[in-house]
């Protein structure tokens, strides 16, 4: 009775605006932005959905592409490289989605374990990785070999490669200060980033200037590159907004390592995360902390790259957040207000790694019990049996 | 939200109760009210999920086990305790598996069995709920991959799952019973025919053996005479008591003697005394127990006697059994209606009828003396020499052994018996003719003086009764019973006032007081006290010692046996028993073996059974010594004992006479007064440190006792050493 008449009046509520949609009251985007914050609210563990266990140990990163949004690669600490199907039985009820390929410890293949997966942003058929046998990869992805090696010659923490550029480089982050740029098209390394004074945690290529390069470590600071000029580093943020100039060594953006950094999609917003237990919203139009109050609910002692999750944004509904937390929770934060909205509980391993699979508005995390787990907007409409047996009370009478 | 308060109220109160308790069990009351309050409205379910959860994170293992019982009782009830414990579910196995190294609290029994109780909940749930929780399926797999948690073979813990165990089981007993049933009815069918044959054998052995009832001329033959007499007796006395009761009323003083003459014989009834006849009569037939039917074996029914026994063989041995099993069977085999249920009414006659034969046969049998002690008959002992022989040997002994022990336990009995009675009517003279001056109301029996064996003797109730038993006039026999009971004693003072009750003195009354015997109180009677301790009598006792004590030859480590001689008990073997050349305890008791002061009053059987005791109490040290025969090295330090000093004082002490040392207990060593009063809960105090080894060690160091001779110490080798300095500096 109760949750008929909630379908009904959300049912009137998507025909009404559907029609304000066709008769132009307002922007077309309004309908997929409030379906898609309503299903984000609804974000929950998919119970049909298992991801089949194929690594040994903790997954240490994971990614899907974006040109289909469709394969999931991931890297774990056995070094091995999997790529999974999402699409793979989509109408069967109870999915178990299989590995289709996988790169286990070959000749050719990684040493140590993964620290990064990265899809190549505009083709699925090449993809990089990093790992902590200080080597990049460029993997092809049919023939599941390594088309070009890059040897750094220092633990590799994390990689980057613009989503928008044309110069097809990436950005690495490694155990050396420096910031080496791996150009693919030569296949060697281009210049160096000389500014950090510790180990390089994080890399990010900004989505909206394709030189724009952000960098964080474990010197505390959070550095913004342009990598055009010889004197590359733009500044050093400063989490208390003070007038020093922009490259002094005061400014620090956190009190402690650095070791997660996210450009919002729009590339106006920075999200730094460090191990001071803080997120860190940053201006990048004026480099200022926006000083944005996320709790205190964060709890991160991660020692090596996480990256927290930005959902897509559309103008009129919020944006959120999602950043894994010590707890094996995953905080789900209002972008600009800071508020926790929800906390994601249920896996039972700490989380290293999220993706966003935009087609279905799903999230993918990656945890160090070895598992790949799905999380989906609950499925109001599932009506089946097992369902209706958990949502139901057995008091006994005699109770 | 008054209302709301005053469920959480209640509920945080009952929740408390319930997991503080510390009990394997929850109070099923209590649980109960706990769902109630929860059934009625979801936001008590929070609360209470809430209250659970702070029980749960308690660092205690009792608590944590209690709490999870009845989140498990919630669970099963209410969808929101799911969703919600579901959204947790991680931290539940954290406080209750301890997975993500979070190790369970104390005490660790309790710790095990919330682990056991989680993993086997998260089987039931995983079964029941893991399609609609993912939680639930990863906390599965979790414990299923990382722990290798071995979920078969879990023990159902949720009402639900072990209903549904119980079905099973069920199911599987009723298959059982069906396949027996089924068994039974094949085997009714087949063997009832060759039961009710042996029955007929049977029938017509006792046929031949047993006159039958209706049989007349058969039971004439047996009972015929006697019985037809003596009922003509019966008649006889009758008609004579109405004959005498019309003649009474013309009887003549002649004839009185007559009459008397006649009724000294024809008066059983008592007719003469109470002038009344009666025309009842009590007629008792004992039947001999042992032999009813009395029927005895001879040559000429032997051939008879022998099928049988063949016969009583077979039932007892085989068809007995049968009969048993298939009533049993056919009572707990579960029966539908219709043709199948007259079928099984027709089987459970049939077994009824059967096994009522059988056991009639056998009942019989076993009065006509057949049984299973009596397979063979006296008349078929040719049959099979070897066999007999072996055989005849075996009966003699136990016989014999049966004799033995009837003339160890009753025989002594009865000769006192026959020793005290012919003592007690053995007069000083036996006068002639005493048989006839019995009768003489005027004669009081010779004075008897017992022998001194009979007076030493300790009185028993058994002589009291054949005392009793004798016919002589009362007075006489008191004193001579009393007599016979007299202990014979040495004369002492005592002697002189040992019955009486009060002594007077001084009775010239001029004085009041007496030098000795104290001042009366007026009476001029001896005071009670006083008198008690007249009839006081000295005694000197002479304690006897063993004249040769034997040695406890328990064997040591070093393969000798211990030489230490003691009483009792050695110091260091516990109780000394009779052993044998190589130290092993004797189980009989040797010839001497076992030497105690008092020894010879004891009886054999005291003896025995002190031996006994002895050597129950040496018994675990028996084995140890075994072991220790066999390898001298391994038993080193198992032949602990708890016998002190003190215990071989006592002996010593028992043994001469001597009371027991009472040591007054030291006030910290003695068994504390003051119980201490018992906690509510069954709790384990954590709080409480651990009694280890090391916290003894420095409950013992860190004593002040030890500490302050510890700094006298210091203090003495102080002042030696300076008072050497000293003499150094002197020289």
């Amino acid at each position: 009775m109760n949750s008929g008449r909630t379908r009904r009046i959300a049912h009137n509520k998507c025909t009404r605006l559907l029609y304000q949609v066709e008769i132009g009251l307002v922007r077309p985007s309004a309908l997929p932005s409030h379906y898609l914050s309503k299903r984000l609210l609804d974000l929950t563990l998919d119970p049909s959905t298992t991801i089949q266990r194929e690594h040994v140990s903790a997954v240490n990163t994971i990614d899907i592409e974006e040109a289909e949004g469709r394969y999931l690669l991931s890297g774990g600490g056995d070094g091995n490289i999997y790529i999974y199907d999402l699409d793979e039985s989509q109408r069967e009820e109870r999915r178990v989605i299989k590995c289709m390929a996988g790169a286990e410890k070959t000749v050719s293949g990684h040493k140590g374990g993964i620290s990064r997966v990265n899809w190549y942003p505009f083709d699925n058929g090449m993809f990089t990785s990093s790992s902590f046998d200080s080597t990049i990869k460029v993997w092809d992805t049919n023939a599941m070999e390594v088309a070009c090696t890059f040897d750094l010659e220092n633990k590799v923490y994390s990689h980057a490669i613009s989503p928008k550029a044309t110069h097809g480089l990436i950005a690495t982050a490694s155990s050396d200060p420096r910031i080496r740029l791996c150009d693919l098209k030569t296949g060697a390394f281009t210049h160096s980033l000389p500014g950090h004074r510790g180990t390089v945690l994080s890399v990010e290529w900004s989505p909206r200037h394709e030189y724009l390069l952000a960098s964080g470590s474990t010197d505390t600071t959070v550095r913004l590159w342009d990598i055009r000029k010889s004197s590359s580093c733009l500044c050093s943020l400063d989490m208390h907004n003070t007038n020093s100039p922009p490259l002094s060594e005061a400014n620090v953006a956190h009190t402690r390592t650095v070791n997660g950094l996210a450009f919002t999609p729009d590339g106006l917003h920075l999200i730094s995360t460090g191990h001071d237990d803080k997120m860190r919203l940053w201006n990048l139009y004026t480099g200022q902390n926006t000083l944005t109050n996320y709790g205190t609910m964060i709890r991160n002692q991660f020692v090596y790259n996480l990256t927290p999750l930005i959902s897509p944004m559309f103008a009129g509904s919020p944006s959120y957040v999602f950043y894994p937390s010590n707890d094996r929770s995953i905080l789900m934060y209002d972008l600009v207000d800071g508020s926790l909205v929800r906390r994601l509980t249920g896996s039972f391993g700490r989380i290293t790694a999220l993706a966003w699979r935009p087609r279905t508005q799903e999230i993918y995390s990656a945890g160090n019990d070895h598992d790949i787990l799905a999380w989906g907007p609950k499925n109001v409409d599932r009506d089946n049996e097992l369902q209706a047996m958990a949502d139901q009370d057995t008091w006994s009478d005699s109770d | 939200m008054a209302m709301n308060l005053e469920a959480r109220e209640a509920l945080s109160t009952l929740i408390l109760a319930i997991t503080k308790t510390g009990d394997l069990y929850l109070d099923p009351g209590q649980v109960k009210q706990v769902k109630s309050i929860c059934k009625k409205s979801d936001v008590n379910v929070r609360t209470a999920y809430d209250l659970l959860m702070i029980q749960l994170k308690r660092k205690h293992a009792q608590i944590r086990y209690s709490s999870t019982q009845l989140i498990a009782e919630l669970f099963q009830r209410s969808h929101v305790f799911r969703e919600l414990l579901v959204a947790d579910y991680p931290i539940f196995l954290q406080l209750t598996v301890g997975i993500h190294q979070h190790p369970l609290p104390p005490p660790v029994v309790f710790a095990d069995k919330t682990k056991k109780l989680a993993i086997s909940l998260t089987n039931e749930w995983h079964a029941k709920y893991g399609p609609v929780y993912k939680q639930i399926a990863l906390g599965y797999e979790f414990l299923r991959y990382h722990l290798k948690v071995d979920f078969t073979n879990l023990v159902p813990v949720t009402d639900e799952a072990r209903s549904v165990e119980q079905r099973a089981q069920e199911e599987l007993s009723r298959q059982i019973r069906q396949r027996k049933y089924e068994k039974a009815v094949v085997e009714i069918e087949e063997m009832s025919d060759d039961i009710q044959d042996n029955v007929r054998k049977m029938g017509a052995c006792f046929d031949i053996l047993v006159p039958k009832l209706d049989d007349e001329d058969a039971l004439n033959a047996i009972f015929g005479a006697p019985t037809g007499s003596s009922i003509d007796k019966e008649q006889n006395t009758q008609d004579e008591n109405e004959a005498t009761e019309e003649n009474r009323l013309d009887m003549d003083d002649n004839n009185i003697a007559e009459q008397e003459a006649a009724w000294q014989q024809y008066d059983p009834v008592g007719v003469r005394d109470n002038a009344l006849g009666t025309n009842r009569y009590k007629l008792t037939i004992s039947v001999n127990k042992d032999n009813p039917v009395d029927v005895q074996e001879s040559e000429d029914n032997s051939e008879v006697f022998t099928t049988l026994r063949e016969c009583y063989r077979l039932i007892v041995k085989k068809h007995w059994p049968k009969a048993t099993e298939w009533m049993d069977v056919l009572m707990k085999a579960d029966h539908e209606s219709g043709e199948q249920r007259a079928e099984y009414d027709r089987l459970l006659k049939k077994a009824i009828d059967l096994k009522k034969s059988v056991t009639d046969a056998k009942r019989k049998s076993e009065d006509l003396g057949v049984n299973m002690d009596t397979m063979y008959g006296p008349y078929e002992q040719d049959s099979d020499e070897d066999d007999e022989e072996l055989e005849e040997v075996e009966v003699t002994a136990t016989r014999s052994d049966k004799n033995d022990a009837k003339s160890k336990g009753k025989q002594p009995v009865r000769n006192q018996k026959r020793v005290v009675t012919a003592t007690s009517k053995n007069s000083v003279f036996s006068m002639h003719g005493q048989d006839i001056l019995e009768d003489d109301p005027t004669y009081a029996g010779g004075t008897s003086v017992p022998s001194v064996r009979a007076v030493a003797r300790p009185d028993t109730g058994k002589d009291k009764d054949v005392k009793l038993s004798t016919t002589a006039p009362e007075g006489e026999e008191s004193r001579e019973e009393l007599l016979a009971r007299a202990p014979l004693v040495p004369w002492d003072d005592d002697l002189a006032v040992w019955d009486k009750k009060d002594m007077a003195f001084n009775t010239s009354g001029l004085e009041y007081s007496h030098r000795f015997l104290g001042v009366g109180d007026g009476s001029n009677l001896v005071s009670q006290d006083t008198l008690d301790r007249m009839k006081m009598r000295t005694r000197i006792y002479n304690p006897e010692l063993p004249k040769e004590i034997k040695a406890c030859r328990f064997p040591m480590s070093n393969g000798r046996l211990c030489m230490r001689r003691d009483l009792v008990r050695c110091p260091y073997h516990g109780p000394v028993v009779p052993r044998d050349e190589l130290g092993q305890i004797q189980l009989p008791p040797e010839e001497g073996g076992f030497v105690r002061p008092g020894d010879e009053e004891l009886d054999d059987e005291q003896e025995a059974a002190l031996i006994e005791r002895a050597i129950a109490a040496a018994a675990p040290l028996s084995t140890s010594s075994s072991t220790s025969v066999r390898r001298p090295d391994s038993g080193k330090g198992k032949a602990k004992d708890t016998c002190t000093w003190e215990d071989i004082e006592d002996d010593v002490h028992l043994a001469l006479g001597l009371e027991k040392i009472d040591v007054p207990r030291k006030r910290g060593q003695g068994v504390k007064k003051k119980k201490p009063t018992k906690p509510p809960s069954a709790l384990v105090n954590l709080s409480k440190p651990i009694d280890s080894s090391r916290a003894r060690l420095l409950r013992r160091v860190a004593s002040k006792a030890s500490k302050d001779s510890v700094t006298q110490d210091e203090r003495i080798e102080k002042s030696s050493s300076s008072r050497d300095a000293r003499l150094n500096r002197w020289q």
